[in-house]
């Protein structure tokens, strides 16, 4: 990789993270969908000169999906590492992104690489691998997540530099947008408008807001010559809900908020 | 586009009213020429053209979203029309400047923020408007403010949370003033006398007056809550031979309403004499309680607790012969190899999977806060302290076991007003707000037990999330309100409880240091399973085949309610 991902700092979480890294403690990022968590490690990872490996956590991610397992071949078993060993192996950063979904008995598998030991055993080879410098464990959660989801284990969040990033304030939101998807800020200062009026609306019936991730998608759109009202439509409120008298009123909002063409 | 005032006009300026609020609101119609307005809650919308319609939304916004239309602001422009439009005047163009980033690119706002403003606050645009300075008058897309109904607004919002009243237990002779709307409810004295006689908490001797002879003023004579007794024997002649009789409601959903109480739901009641469902009979709101109780209250200690309902949870089960893994099935191997040296293709499920043992279990805890409740319990204390206690323990077990817990306290006056306190959903932190709460939680009221199940279902219903859900309802089993009382409450409960479970919800009724006998109480909770006990201590030994048998029977239940819809025989071998 070589040119650094495109990210702003809110508020002093790049001088957190490698500060963190530096003193080699595992990072905790909190923060809602589509706010830039992912972004913000790809930047940070770029700056550090690291490899990212980032795993995508599922209910069904069990210890041996991250640390790896046997496969049979032909007659022979062969070991097949998992992506936190390729990680703690090569020194890369780890990523697991929504932590929380996996099984509380997978993240156990993190605990001694997250504190002071940085040891990752292996059982079913019988060995323990010592970090190699440069390893970084980084989870992510989403603490407002609508779904029935356990909380992290205590015993996990400890053993944690937590960064808690939130949707940026109007004026960074507007820098991201627009370069982001190349659009003239007063474009962009429209959609995070929009977004801002439908971040504030607490009715029910909305499971999320509206992210940075869909502003910057809907400026896309009008980058590619859609309307704006258009875009915003397909790309913010579409995705929101499926319910009729809601998405009626959230086009109402997108044409008193975007100024007519 | 010119609104009308139609329900989907006003639905479709909804979310844009309370976005540039940043409050939830809703819409309705202004009188005819009259100027539109709002209470801090709805807004009165004038008929218009949209653009007019937009600013005038954008200023009433902005003066909610400013605070400029406080309750304790806007007291001092009572019954001072003058002034009140002069505090518009200054305070209407001042918030529109200071909200505008948060408001559309209307033409109004833009000059709102053109303008010099000769005032920074609204505490010196009130100064202003009280002073002698001429003062041009608002536009007239402005509306109105009427400080009268803002206060109004706000004062039923506080009156329908607990009052400090409430919580010291003190409704004496508090008479509910619903006899116009439903007159079965005079023919029932004895209700009421036994209300004045014990100041509204309920005693031995009212219990025993009401057992006595509350069954009597119930409607053998078909006056007490028989709705429309000639409609229903109408529309019975009408069915057919084989027409099953739909016992149950066909939609166990409630309506949702805005009451002067804020946001209720609607439930219907059963009405045992009539064999039939009052619809929309009983109104739920849900309040915060107040934190009065110390919020560093002791964490309870629930290790034997969580031992026993630990149990509950589902072991981890190791499938074999799986196409993946986490690790070798030795067996399958071998077999495969032995399949492949014979020069057949082997079998690839060489695997064994653990699979899922996450638990799938949200709990709702019901806690009777009811005037009752403040009885002396057969053991030391009163039947809430034990409430309490228990919630406590089982809160902190549950939490602890990864379940999802929600507590609430619910009492009554009066079917319109039935009240459950939060004191933690779903998705609360089980902290010390929450056993502050609890401990906050003092008797006051009476018990319609049926709607506050009825609701207690709809939570697990739309907020639990998990496949197994159980109803936890601590109370002395003993359901009475204005209108609600005898073998008509008690069918009633026993119905709620019979609906939740068709719903797969688990129902378990603990009955804690009350005096009720076993009896009573069995006609109270019907089938659900139930118990009761001097303290909760004492449950503790069985609490694990309650918990287990509540989730097993509703999910039994659930399934036989599923064939009966699809119309399948129903199977019963196995089902248990």
């Amino acid at each position: 990789m070589t040119v650094r991902p495109f990210y702003l700092a809110q508020n002093g979480e790049e001088r957190i993270f490698k500060a963190a890294y530096a003193q080699g403690l595992s990072i905790l990022l909190k923060g809602p969908t589509g706010c830039g968590k992912t972004r913000f490690v790809e930047a940070m990872a770029h700056d550090l000169g690291r490899e990212l490996i980032t795993v995508a956590c599922h209910e069904d991610l069990t210890a041996s999906d991250l640390v790896g397992r046997f496969l049979i071949q032909g007659g022979d078993t062969v070991w097949v590492d998992g992506p936190l060993t390729r990680a703690v192996r090569a020194g890369a950063i780890c990523y697991l992104d929504e932590v929380v979904e996996a099984r509380q008995d997978t993240t156990v598998v993190i605990h001694p690489l997250s504190d002071h030991r940085r040891l990752l055993p292996i059982d079913r080879l019988g060995v323990t691998l010592p970090a190699a410098p440069g390893f970084c464990l980084v989870v992510s959660y989403n603490p407002g997540y609508q779904s029935v989801l356990k909380d992290l284990k205590d015993s996990t969040r400890q053993r944690m530099v937590a960064i808690e990033l939130g949707f940026p304030p109007a004026d960074i939101e507007v820098k991201v947008v627009s370069e982001e998807a190349g659009v003239d800020l007063g474009i962009a200062e429209s959609l995070v408008r929009l977004g801002g009026a439908i971040r504030r609306l607490e009715t029910g019936g909305l499971r999320e807001v509206a992210s940075t991730r869909v502003l910057i998608a809907a400026a896309r759109l009008v980058a590619a010559g859609v309307p704006i009202g258009d875009a915003a439509r397909a790309a913010v409120t579409g995705p929101l809900t499926d319910d009729r008298v809601l998405t009626d009123g959230l086009d109402e909002l997108v044409d008193t908020y975007l100024p007519m063409p | 586009m010119s609104v009308t005032g139609t329900p989907d006009d006003l639905d479709r300026l909804r979310l844009v009213a309370s976005a540039m609020a940043g409050r939830p609101l809703t819409l309705k119609p202004a009188a005819d020429d009259a100027p539109g307005y709002t209470d801090g809650r709805v807004v009165y919308l004038p008929s218009g053209e949209r653009p007019e319609l937009l600013a005038f939304l954008a200023v009433q916004g902005a003066l909610l979203g400013a605070g400029s239309l406080d309750p304790g602001l806007v007291r001092r422009l009572s019954g001072r029309a003058g002034v009140a439009r002069r505090y518009l005047a200054v305070e209407g163009w001042r918030a529109l400047a200071e909200m505008a980033d948060r408001l559309p690119a209307l033409p109004l706002v833009e000059a709102a923020v053109r303008m010099d403003h000769p005032s920074s606050c609204p505490e010196q645009s009130l100064e202003l408007a009280l002073g002698r300075r001429p003062l041009a008058d608002p536009p007239p897309v402005f509306g109105a403010i009427r400080p009268g109904r803002i206060r109004a607004a706000a004062d039923a919002v506080t009156a329908a949370a607990p009052t400090p009243r409430d919580l010291a237990g003190d409704i004496a002779a508090d008479l509910l003033p619903e006899a116009d709307d439903d007159e079965a409810e005079e023919t029932i004295p004895l209700g009421s006398l036994s209300r004045l006689l014990n100041g509204g908490i309920q005693t031995g001797l009212s219990r025993w007056l009401a057992k006595k002879f509350g069954g009597r003023g119930q409607p053998e004579d078909g006056d007490g809550g028989a709705e429309l007794p000639m409609g229903g024997a109408r529309a019975v002649s009408r069915l057919g031979v084989n027409t099953r009789v739909c016992l149950f409601p066909l939609t166990l959903q409630p309506t949702e309403i805005d009451t002067d109480r804020g946001h209720g739901w609607c439930y219907p009641e059963w009405d045992a004499h009539a064999g039939r469902y009052r619809a929309g009979w009983c109104t739920v709101t849900e309040f915060d309680p107040p934190v009065t109780g110390s919020t560093g209250a002791a964490r309870p200690q629930s290790g034997d607790l969580t031992r026993r309902l630990a149990r509950l949870a589902v072991a981890l089960e190791r499938h074999r012969r799986q196409p993946q893994g986490d690790d070798i099935d030795l067996d399958a191997a071998v077999d495969a190899r032995i399949v492949a040296r014979a020069g057949l293709t082997p079998p690839e499920d060489v695997y064994l999977e653990t699979q899922r043992t996450r638990r799938s279990l949200s709990v709702l805890v019901l806690i009777d806060v009811s005037g009752s409740s403040a009885e002396r319990s057969a053991a030391a204390g009163d039947v809430l302290r034990h409430e309490r206690e228990a919630t406590a323990v089982l809160a902190d077990a549950l939490r602890g076991l990864g379940d999802r817990v929600a507590v609430f306290g619910f009492r009554s006056r009066g079917r319109h007003s039935v009240s459950l306190l939060r004191v933690k959903d779903f998705d609360d932190q089980l902290t010390g707000t929450a056993y502050g709460r609890l401990a906050a939680l003092a008797p006051s009221g009476y018990t319609r037990l049926g709607a506050a199940i009825r609701h207690g279902a709809h939570i697990l219903d739309t907020r639990a999330g998990t496949e197994r859900r159980l109803l936890v309802v601590l109370s002395d089993g003993f359901p009475y309100d204005d209108g609600y009382e005898g073998r008509y409450a008690e069918a009633d409960a026993r119905r709620s409880l019979a609906e939740a479970r068709r719903q797969g919800i688990g129902c378990l009724c603990l009955s804690l240091g009350a005096t009720t006998d076993a009896e009573t109480l069995g006609r109270v909770f019907g089938t659900a399973a139930h118990a009761s006990a001097a303290c909760f201590d004492d449950l503790i030994p069985d609490i694990g085949p309650l918990f287990r048998r509540a989730i097993a029977s509703a999910e039994l239940q659930r399934r036989v309610a599923q064939r009966q819809r699809r119309g399948a025989p129903i199977e019963t071998k196995g089902a248990a």
